[in-house]
């Protein structure tokens, strides 16, 4: 099957005060339609930057990301937003909703972007929040919701546009087990309906283990890596095992 | 919703976020169109005004038109600051070049023509009370109100409105140049306790002193008025950026009068808005002082003009643009005749020039002429391109002889 993602020699190294290695030589593929999930300890491991860097929000030191055959960060301005339009999907770690939108305008600001017909939208809208639950605060501002609501909010404005390439990180943060399971089994749906390829950053092993394979990462560089084989149950023992190996605090 | 939809949204549900934008914009406009109005009025086109006063005040304008632009730019850049992760998630979107110009140039004009309007209505009811107190100041009749055609269009379309096109280009240049991320942590980035300097503290009383101390007892010429406004410009500056926070850091420093009741509250948040404002309080500070020092030595100079430099106890200055010059005079001799005031008149011709490094607006008359009017000055005989300056009545041994540029009489 094609890459949808390749990772090559990623670096980054943050200049300030004093510099910082937060990824070093981070080499991975990711085929379409995979489901992988990205695991290491909180505060150290680079995981948001990694997403960061392929999602073109921050520039690699060296290195090189390559989605679909395009590099994105040799883009034009132009083709760079058209990619962002088209290509990605990102849910981010704090939310990142604009607060001067309602729940439902936040949802449908990707497609308002690609100026999608207006009836079009209000379809997508309604499909997408009734499979989040959050359909029935779509006229809320940003500050009437509580942290769980906000984080089904982002995932809905990153998959109503029906991205090829999808990055969340800790989509599941802010929920407790039931809500959590919610949103990966929506997530999972999607991921076979819609062969939308998905990188998730995650501290939750349960919800790790709706992926197909997970990447583990340890102070910025690659540390193992575990496929799911048939069985879910199996596979989520297997993540805590290298867990453990792994060391470090997870939330 | 449609992307113009987006961004009316965008405006009106964020209007708090705008208002300080547009107010200090406003009161930029406010005082530059005053000003304006004054320079322009048709009453001063020609008389007294043709000379050292106007271009003071012009060179007051200048002053102003610098600080306006310093003014305004500096609160688009802290208005911009709190707006950046809008822009980052805008950009992570997808929003294309072309749709983040098209917004932030909507604002823009919004927000510029909202503040022109604004600062038009504003200046012109200011100009009016400058007016009215200007002559009572002066004891003539007030100017009157007019229509500013060339005011408008200076303040407008030669200042404020490029003003504005400007700043969305320079909004949209930070935006580009900046990464994604930098952008979305933009409005976050925590503020540092502001720690003032006690040398820097020091040195701005003393400048302040100094320069008040000086507009006090010195004589006022050239060289002092310089040193004063120096003096005052960074004492005023310092006096906000350093001065303000030592004093609140003093009183913080005070246990117990910092923790009764509100004034801890007050006090730490003064601390930082003092700071966080330093350059827009001292940018306010400086325009008001010019527009305030540009009134005041207007007045002061219109009287010095009108006790110490008459040869005559009452005069009529006419320029050869006057095209009521018969009428008005006509008019004067009826009221002395009314009066039954005994007059003499003695009628002369005279130039206007520079005199000094000043420029200081003198009148020249040909010698024949001034040996007429002040024939007890005895004046020697000139030397071909050679003139005689005299201040009013005043004895031979104060004329001073300069070169002259020569000038041809008609
Ligand atoms: N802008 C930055 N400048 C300097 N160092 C940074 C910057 N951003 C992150 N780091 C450092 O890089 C390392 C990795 O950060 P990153 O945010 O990628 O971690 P993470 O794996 O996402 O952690 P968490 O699970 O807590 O979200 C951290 O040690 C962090 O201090
Ligand atoms: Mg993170």
């Amino acid at each position: 099957m094609a890459d949808v993602l390749q990772v090559q020699d990623l670096n980054k190294i943050y200049d300030g005060k004093a510099t910082f290695q937060a990824l070093t030589n981070i080499t991975f593929n990711v085929d379409k339609g995979e489901f992988i999930g990205v695991m290491g300890p909180s505060g150290s491991g680079g995981k948001t930057t990694l997403l960061n860097l392929i999602s073109t929000i921050d520039r690699p030191t060296s290195g090189q990301v390559i989605v679909n055959g395009q590099e994105p960060h040799k883009l034009k301005k132009g083709k760079l937003a058209e990619f962002r339009r088209k290509e990605l999907g990102f849910v981010f770690q704090d939310f990142n909703l604009l607060d001067t939108l309602t729940v439902e305008e936040n949802i449908m600001l990707p497609l308002t972007l690609e100026r999608v017909d207006s009836g079009e939208i209000d379809k997508k809208v309604q499909a997408f929040t009734q499979k989040l639950g959050i359909d029935s605060i779509l006229n809320k501002r940003t500050y009437e919701i509580s942290g769980g609501q906000k984080q089904r909010t982002a995932i809905a404005r990153a998959i109503i546009h029906q991205p090829s390439l999808l990055l969340a990180d800790e989509p599941t943060g802010n929920l407790d087990s039931k809500s959590s399971k919610d949103v990966m089994q929506t997530l999972q749906m999607i991921n076979e309906k819609d062969k939308t390829t998905m990188l998730m950053v995650t501290h939750d092993p349960s919800a790790a283990s709706y992926c197909d394979r997970v990447i583990f990462i340890k102070d910025g560089k690659l540390y193992n890596e575990v496929f799911k084989g048939t069985n879910q149950k199996v596979f989520f023992q297997q993540i805590l095992d290298v867990l453990s190996m792994l060391g470090g605090r997870f939330g | 919703m449609t992307f113009p939809q987006f961004a009316y949204k965008n405006i009106t549900r964020n209007l708090r976020a705008y208002l300080a934008f547009y107010l200090s914009s406003s009161f930029a406009v406010m005082i530059f169109f005053m000003f304006a109005m004054f320079i322009f009025h048709p009453a001063l086109e020609t008389g007294y005004m043709n000379n050292i006063a106007k271009k003071g005040m012009v060179f007051a304008e200048w002053v102003i038109f610098v600080f306006s632009i310093l003014f305004v730019l500096y609160s688009v850049s802290a208005f911009l600051k709190t707006r950046k992760s809008e822009f980052g998630i805008l950009t992570i979107q997808g929003a294309s070049p072309k749709q983040l110009r098209l917004l932030i140039t909507l604002e823009n004009v919004f927000i510029g023509l909202a503040s022109i309007v604004t600062g038009i209505i504003g200046g012109t009811v200011l100009a009016k009370l400058f007016f009215t107190a200007g002559s009572y100041i002066v004891e003539m009749e007030p100017l009157e109100l007019y229509f500013p055609l060339k005011a408008l269009g200076i303040t407008i379309g030669g200042v404020f409105l490029p003003l504005f096109v400007l700043i969305s280009q320079f909004t949209l240049f930070i935006i580009h140049s900046e990464e994604v991320v930098s952008l979305l942590k933009g409005s976050v980035k925590p503020k540092r306790e502001p720690k003032p300097s006690i040398p820097f503290s020091i040195l701005g009383m003393m400048f302040l002193g100094g320069g008040f101390g000086l507009a006090l007892f010195a004589g006022i010429d050239i060289g002092s008025a310089v040193i004063i406004t120096v003096c005052t410009v960074i004492g005023t500056y310092l006096f906000y950026s350093q001065l303000s926070v030592w004093v609140l850091k003093l009183l913080k420093r005070n246990k117990k009068f910092y923790r009764k009741g509100t004034n801890l509250l007050w006090i730490s948040d003064l601390m930082y808005r003092v700071k966080d404002n330093a350059r827009l309080f001292f940018i306010v500070s400086i325009v008001s002082a010019v527009a305030f020092t540009a009134t005041g030595t207007l007045a002061t100079y219109k009287s010095m003009f009108t006790t110490e430099d008459s040869l005559y106890e009452m005069e009529f200055l006419s320029y050869s643009s006057n095209k009521d010059e018969n009428e008005q005079l006509t008019y004067i001799q009826q009221q002395f005749e009314q009066k039954n005031i005994d007059y003499e008149q003695s009628k002369f011709k005279a130039i206007e020039t520079g005199q000094g490094s000043s420029n200081y607006p003198v009148l020249v008359l040909s010698y024949k002429d001034g040996m007429k009017i002040l024939p007890e000055l005895k004046t020697p005989k000139l030397e071909e391109g050679k003139g005689g300056f005299t201040l009013g009545k005043q004895n031979e041994k104060d004329i001073q002889y300069s070169k002259i540029i020569r000038q041809t009489y008609n």
